[in-house]
């Protein structure tokens, strides 16, 4: 099998068990769901990537997880705001 | 097949997702009836019986077990067992909390709920205070006995007298407990729960005191019979309420000037003053009422520590509180409430103020020394229902609240007409640290992009292309290391496996492939697939094979990269070498 398919399985099955668990316990939250898929890849992302080559397709996946930190960034701020305001 | 069998599995996870997802989706979590009310504007008439159902669904249990609960606890205490008590009060005061925590979850806010909480945090305190004097009371006893023994009639009247003051305070807690049972078992009957226990706490309860007062009023009667004390004691009046003042005055007979000395006050056994008794031998107390119980207390003088006065009572009568609250002021975001908390004739001082909006607890704050109160506090924007409420815990004072004012928060902020904001912006912290969140996270992102690289420590790759001068760094066949030499059975006229015609850079990738396989296998390298024909034969640790490797690495790149056809003797070379490298490490097998 190769990496690609691999890769693209695991995060699936991941994805999977995120939302699995949600739905059991009846919270359903998407910023939650994304913290975790993100990590979901950048842990498959680092593992796929070989230490002296990196896959074309693995590359624009790198600029996916830098827009994702971004956004983990811009969650993160609006929940400290929340606290803050209360 | 491997993709189609990926591909098939990946996309039956996502439809098994999509079904769990789906199952849900008549109730759906994200947006409900009960998160729907949190929505600003937004009514939904038809979602609220299905609220209150589901509500009572999940209330109901946990008060039958707050009901059920003072039965076993009480029990425990008429059996002098004070640790399981103990276990049954902790669990009593969780249970009530849980019902604190379902309340905010559920949003719930006035009602007969809010009496039976109420209600329950009193049974709360009065079942706290019943174990203590419960045990104090077994205490007491056996002190009772050992000064007896001992010959110490001073002590032995010190703990009748407590037992006196006591045996009041249980007398009190009975009738606080006996004043919560309208409220307790109306709310059991509404939502039909078996009220049987709590009915037999109550039986409990009253055994108990009885017991008590039996037990102290023979003790009473045993001490009567001692004679008048030498140390008398009057109150006056015997009924007070919050702000009045009782005179406690006394007078010392039979006792010498020169032995005099301070007479102890003693309210419910607590000191209150020491005294010095006049010249003739009278003294006198103005005791203020303002944070005791209601009830019965007890009075008592000392004199030297031995000589006691005989025990005398008076009664707290609640009053009611008066509780004023000025209109709102709304600024910003911010509400801003005065007003002032009195009784009788005077202020009510250090009270416990609590602010409510639309019956949900907003602020909280405490009088001052005039009685006078200030909250301060932010809603979100939308009309509320304010009032203040005061629960009058720790006063003889009965609970009230203030008129309820309506106040209405705007979501925008009002602009003067020269452009300028009339109320303060967002709060300039929250926003630095909000900008400073995201710049963060953008930092972080830009440097996972540009600047992260593995870390790898790689020795100097310097094999030379042809044309190009040796390195020194590069092994060269006269170091010391024994070379592997290729095998006399190995000929130059063993052709290359499956050699594609026009097709050099196919096979040799394959040739090369299969060698890189062989050499990471025997050598244990980590990312074989992502070697070069440099970094292979850079890293071949097995210095015999690594002379073959690095000849077979110049003829690939010759081929692969410089894009030149092999000659002959390149090509015998290379053959014989893949050939020597296989037959090494893998025998004749391969």
């Amino acid at each position: 099998m190769q990496k690609k398919h691999l890769s693209v399985t695991v995060l699936a099955a991941w994805s999977f068990v995120v939302i699995a668990f949600m739905v059991l316990a009846r919270t359903l939250n998407l910023e939650i769901f994304f913290v975790l898929w993100l990590i979901g890849v950048l842990v498959v992302v680092e593992l796929a990537s070989g230490h002296f080559v990196t896959p074309r397709h693995l590359q624009v996946q790198k600029l996916v997880i830098a827009a994702g930190v971004i956004l983990f960034g811009a969650i993160v701020a609006r929940k400290v705001l929340e606290i803050l305001a209360r | 097949m491997r993709r189609g069998i990926v591909l098939g599995g990946g996309m039956a996870l996502g439809i098994l997702c999509l079904v769990l997802v789906g199952l849900h989706a008549g109730e759906p979590l994200l947006y409900s009836p009960a998160s729907d009310a949190r929505a600003d504007d937004h009514v939904n008439p038809l979602a609220l019986p299905a609220i209150t159902g589901d509500r009572a669904s999940r209330v109901v249990p946990l008060i039958a077990d707050i009901m059920d609960r003072p039965g076993p606890l009480v029990l425990n205490i008429r059996s002098k067992d004070f640790a399981s008590a103990a276990r049954d009060l902790q669990e009593y005061r969780n249970t009530l909390a849980n019902l604190d925590t379902l309340v905010i979850q559920l949003d719930l806010t006035e009602g007969e709920l809010a009496d039976f909480r109420r209600a329950s945090r009193e049974n709360y305190r009065v079942l706290a205070e019943l174990l203590n004097g419960t045990e104090r009371w077994t205490e007491l006893e056996t002190l009772e006995v050992r000064f007896r023994e001992s010959g110490d009639s001073g002590m032995v009247t010190s703990i009748r007298y407590e037992g006196e003051t006591l045996k009041r305070k249980l007398q009190d807690l009975y009738r606080d407990y006996l004043e919560q049972d309208e409220v307790i078992l109306s709310t059991g009957e509404k939502f039909e729960i078996d009220t049987t226990k709590y009915r037999a706490s109550i039986g409990e309860f009253r055994e108990i005191v009885s017991s008590i007062s039996r037990q102290q009023e023979e003790k009473a009667g045993e001490s009567q019979s001692t004679g008048d004390s030498p140390l008398a004691l009057w109150v006056s009046p015997d009924r007070a309420s919050f702000g009045q003042t009782i005179l406690m005055e006394g007078q010392l007979l039979q006792v010498n000037d020169s032995s005099r000395g301070g007479i102890g006050l003693f309210v419910d056994s607590a000191r209150i003053a020491t005294l010095q008794p006049g010249p003739e031998g009278s003294f006198s107390h103005a005791y203020r009422v303002e944070r005791d119980r209601p009830g019965s207390h007890t009075v008592f003088a000392v004199y030297d520590g031995s000589l006691f006065s005989s025990i005398e009572t008076f009664t707290i009568d609640p009053i009611p509180s008066e509780l004023l609250l000025s209109p709102p002021r709304v600024q910003g975001g911010r509400v801003r409430c005065d007003g002032i908390l009195s009784a009788g004739s005077g202020p009510v001082r250090g009270a416990d103020i609590g602010i409510f909006a639309d019956g949900k607890r907003a602020g909280t704050c405490q009088t001052g020394e005039d009685g006078s109160f200030r909250a301060e506090f932010r809603l979100a924007p939308g009309t509320y229902r304010l009032r203040a409420g005061f629960e009058g815990e720790g006063f003889p004072l009965l609970r009230s609240e203030s008129d309820i004012h309506e106040v209405t928060v705007l979501p925008v902020p009002p602009v003067a007409d020269d452009g300028e904001e009339s109320r303060p912006g967002p709060d300039p912290v929250a926003l630095l640290i909000g900008a400073g969140l995201v710049c963060l996270s953008g930092a972080g992102a830009f440097y996972y992009l540009r600047y992260r690289r593995h870390r790898i420590y790689l020795p100097d790759l310097s094999i030379a292309l042809p044309g190009e001068p040796q390195d020194e760094s590069f092994p060269s066949p006269d170091e010391k290391t024994p070379s592997l030499q290729i095998p006399a059975g190995i000929s130059p006229e063993i052709p290359l496996p499956a050699p594609a015609s026009g097709h050099h850079e196919m096979s040799l990738s394959h040739l090369f492939r299969r060698l890189r396989f062989a050499v990471s296998k025997d050598a244990f390298f980590r990312y074989p697939l992502s070697l070069t024909p440099r970094e292979l034969c850079t890293l071949c640790r097995d210095a015999r094979i690594r002379d073959l490797v690095c000849s077979f690495a110049r003829g690939y790149e010759k081929v692969m990269y410089a894009g030149q056809r092999p000659a002959p003797d390149e090509e015998d070379r290379m053959r014989q070498a893949y050939h020597a490298i296989l037959h090494f490490l893998e025998g004749t097998s391969h």
